[in-house]
């Protein structure tokens, strides 16, 4: 009976003691290292890194899931074992300290201060990976409002769940790093935001699921800091090789402009094995209060990009300097560069005396798209033809002499004239209204060139005066002169009785 | 029990939604008022200017001053398209082609670079900023001889231009030449004393290649006090504390 009561006693306490070591085991051991305030003049004359990293240590310790290691931990080990090794101590002190030291993640902030707001960001990131975990950030007008606003995210959101998800390690999330932010003007230099914005944005970037952010104080660490730095250069640093070594794919770069009353943030995502860069962009903000918003819609417009939602497109045509439509809508000139969502996209290229050439694109994610295209010249025989059967008199046959131009070369600048000149016949000498203002409603339509518009509102409208609807003829002429005044077209209607 | 379980997992959802849309409203309100800008002022008055350009010649220059803002602004591109309409509408224009090659050198487009802003030196072979940039081209083609040339034709067109001495310093430097890249970096601080990159430049150069611990520490310094924000000022402490200063 009696070694039955041992035994129950003793089960007992191996529940105990194993049910207390799991709920050991299943705490998140975390450690908050100072908050870095070296990154503002006055951010570090105030010293406010210590007193950051005590509140949010305060803020782990008041929730059970953490286990929060003692700041002077490791110091007051060692104190035991110089303790024990003079005799003032039992060597079994020591023993079992180990789980007091043990921790996986590590919790890195900054404090900054400009302009008399507080940018506080802490990021808690990985000790193996260097992955930031867990991340937030604020400004506010006082240290101890943005210290509480990351509290209220360490003690509601950053949870065994959530952590679960983003340390997961996944070898298809991309991996990035935001490095090498910098003041490009002289004002910027001056107000020096770079830094700041730099960790707010390695921050905001830490905060997404899909996509592995190695902490920015880490990467930097594998670069070149001691460089030498050209003026007027975007990308002064070079040093990506260090970077994708350590399987850091992407590296998140900018400069910052400041104007009287602009602040400029440009920004490029580059490919760490090649230094291509893969993403460019912009924006601008009013001021100091928008380099939080400004970094929080970057984060989003680059995580976006590296969960290959959009890849860049390359295209060249020879002759080069045709301009390029994409999915109708003008996006530049050859040689062109852009950003495009993945997926279909119709590319239109359009040059003087060339034929109008269109073709499907498939746009693919984090890859360069490239298309070169040889453009077919306009042979002007067909033309010639119609001209000349217009002179002759021979008006069927130069319609459809027109026509066949069109048909042939129908996007081409020089379609306009054909299309022009036929309507001018079906008007002129055919009479056939109907079709003369269809003729000049597809010119408007189909050409968006200002020149080539003007005329074909005057075919309309002399059509229309020859339908005898001189209400509509009164009406295209004045949108004529309201939109395009300088054109000879117009100048030719206000001319007229209407 | 079931509804206050999701409610309870609702609650930070809903809240991490509400956050969100607030940083978006916040970003929406600066993109409000940095349209207000000066700089954006006079962009919009050059677009709405286009429509009243009576020749070709006009668009050019329109664009041109369009293309030059956007470029200042870093807007890489707004400042292509911008310089090629330019370079579209008055293809002999000396800074039509400047302004599409540096638009091209910021877009990272070395080799298109190099063919505009040479074609902008044949048509005007005394203007000395595309020689600024196509050393800048070559610099980031790692062609540091002809860089070198081009920041040296540069400074001989406009001893004022402070950058390219800063750029040819970091050239000479590269091909090895210490002493003309710290004469050259002294010129750049000389000229423009609150330019904190010479005296960075001055700094490395002094510590990692002329071994010179007092002046590396003196420059450093002099970066420090020009640059009192830079992000990396903690970190220059440090050099400056290795080199015993």
């Amino acid at each position: 009976m009696r070694a039955k009561k041992i035994l129950i006693t003793a089960l007992l306490i191996f529940i105990g003691a194993a049910g207390a070591l799991f709920t050991q085991a299943e705490k998140i051991r975390i450690a908050v290292a100072p908050f870095d305030d070296s990154v503002t003049a006055e951010g570090e004359a105030e010293r406010a890194g210590t007193a950051a990293a005590q509140a949010l240590r305060g803020a782990f310790s008041s929730v059970e899931r953490f286990f929060v290691r003692e700041p002077g931990a490791i110091q007051g080990y060692f104190d035991t074992l110089t303790r024990v090794q003079a005799g003032l101590a039992e060597p079994d002190t020591i023993r079992g300290q180990s789980e007091n030291l043990l921790v996986k993640y590590l919790t890195v902030g900054t404090v900054s201060k400009f302009e008399g707001l507080y940018d506080a960001d802490a990021r808690t990131v990985n000790i193996d990976t260097w992955v930031i975990v867990h991340s937030h950030g604020a400004t506010a007008g006082t240290l101890a409002d943005a210290l509480g606003d990351i509290s209220w995210s360490v003690k509601n959101q950053f949870t065994g769940d959530y952590l679960k998800d983003r340390d997961e390690n996944d070898p298809d999330r991309p991996v990035v790093s935001v490095t090498g932010f910098s003041d490009y003007n002289i004002p910027a230099q001056k107000r020096g935001y770079s830094g700041a914005f730099s960790e707010i944005l390695n921050g905001q970037m830490g905060s997404f699921i899909l996509i592995s952010t190695v902490e920015g104080k880490y990467a930097r660490a594998l670069l070149e800091e001691k460089a030498l730095e050209m003026a007027g250069v975007i990308g002064n640093d070079d040093s990506g090789a260090g970077l994708s070594i350590r399987g850091i794919q992407y590296r998140l770069a900018g400069d910052i402009r400041v104007f009287s009353d602009l602040i400029c943030i440009n920004y490029r995502l580059q490919d760490t094995s090649d230094g291509r860069t893969v993403y460019q962009g912009s924006k601008e903000i009013a001021g100091r209060k928008g380099l939080r918003p400004a970094a929080w819609s970057i984060s989003c417009e680059i995580e976006d990009v590296l969960n290959s939602r959009i890849g860049t497109v390359k295209i060249g045509s020879t002759p080069p300097s045709a301009e390029v439509y994409i999915d109708g809508g003008r996006a530049g000139a050859t040689p062109f560069l852009g950003s495009l969502s993945r997926g279909h996209h119709t590319v239109t290229l359009k040059l003087s005396g060339y034929k109008q050439h269109e073709e499907a694109l498939e746009v693919l994610p984090k890859k360069i798209t490239e298309k070169n295209i040889r453009l077919q010249a306009v042979t002007l025989e067909l033309m010639m033809k119609a001209m000349s059967l217009e002179r002759q008199g021979k008006w069927g046959e130069a319609v459809e002499s027109y026509q066949k131009f069109i048909d042939e070369y129908g996007g081409s600048y020089e379609a306009d004239n054909a299309l022009y000149r036929k309507g001018h016949v079906l008007l002129v000498n055919v009479k056939d209204y109907a079709a003369a203002l269809n003729a000049f409603k597809s010119l408007v339509a189909r050409y968006p060139d200002t020149m080539t518009r003007a005329e074909a509102y005057f075919g309309m409208m002399k059509t229309y005066m020859a339908m005898g609807e001189r209400e509509k003829a009164r009406e295209t002429a004045e949108y004529m002169i309201k939109n395009y005044p300088e054109a000879y077209a117009t100048e030719e209607a206000r001319g007229m009785s209407l | 029990m079931r509804p206050a379980v999701l409610s309870l997992l609702l609650i930070p959802a809903i809240l991490l939604c509400a956050c969100k849309k607030d940083m978006q409203e916040m970003m929406l309100e600066e993109i409000t008022l940095a349209e207000t800008a000066s700089l954006n002022r006079e962009l919009a008055a050059l677009h709405a200017s286009l429509k009243d350009a009576k020749t070709d010649f006009d668009r050019a220059v329109i664009y041109a001053k369009i293309a030059g803002i956007n470029s200042e602004k870093g807007n890489v591109k707004e400042a292509v398209r911008s310089s090629q309409e330019s370079v579209k509408y008055q293809p002999n224009q000396y800074m039509s082609h400047y302004l599409l090659g540096k638009s091209y050198l910021q877009a990272g487009r070395f080799a298109d670079a190099e063919e505009s802003l040479l074609t902008s030196i044949r048509l005007k072979e005394t203007f000395p900023l595309s020689h600024f940039e196509l050393g800048n081209t070559y610099y980031k083609m790692r062609r540091n001889d002809r860089a070198e040339t081009e920041f040296g034709i540069t400074v001989k067109l406009d001893p004022r231009h402070f950058m390219a001495h800063n750029n040819r310093g970091v050239v000479l430097s590269l091909m090895g030449k210490h002493a003309e890249a710290v004469r050259s970096f002294e010129e750049a601080a000389r000229l423009r004393p609150d330019f904190a990159r010479a005296y960075r430049n001055l700094g490395v150069l002094y510590d990692l290649k002329l071994k010179n611990r007092v002046m590396a520490v003196k420059n450093y310094r002099k970066y420090l006090d020009a640059s009192p924000n830079c992000p990396e000022r903690h970190l220059v402490r440090t050099w400056i504390r290795v080199l015993g200063g």
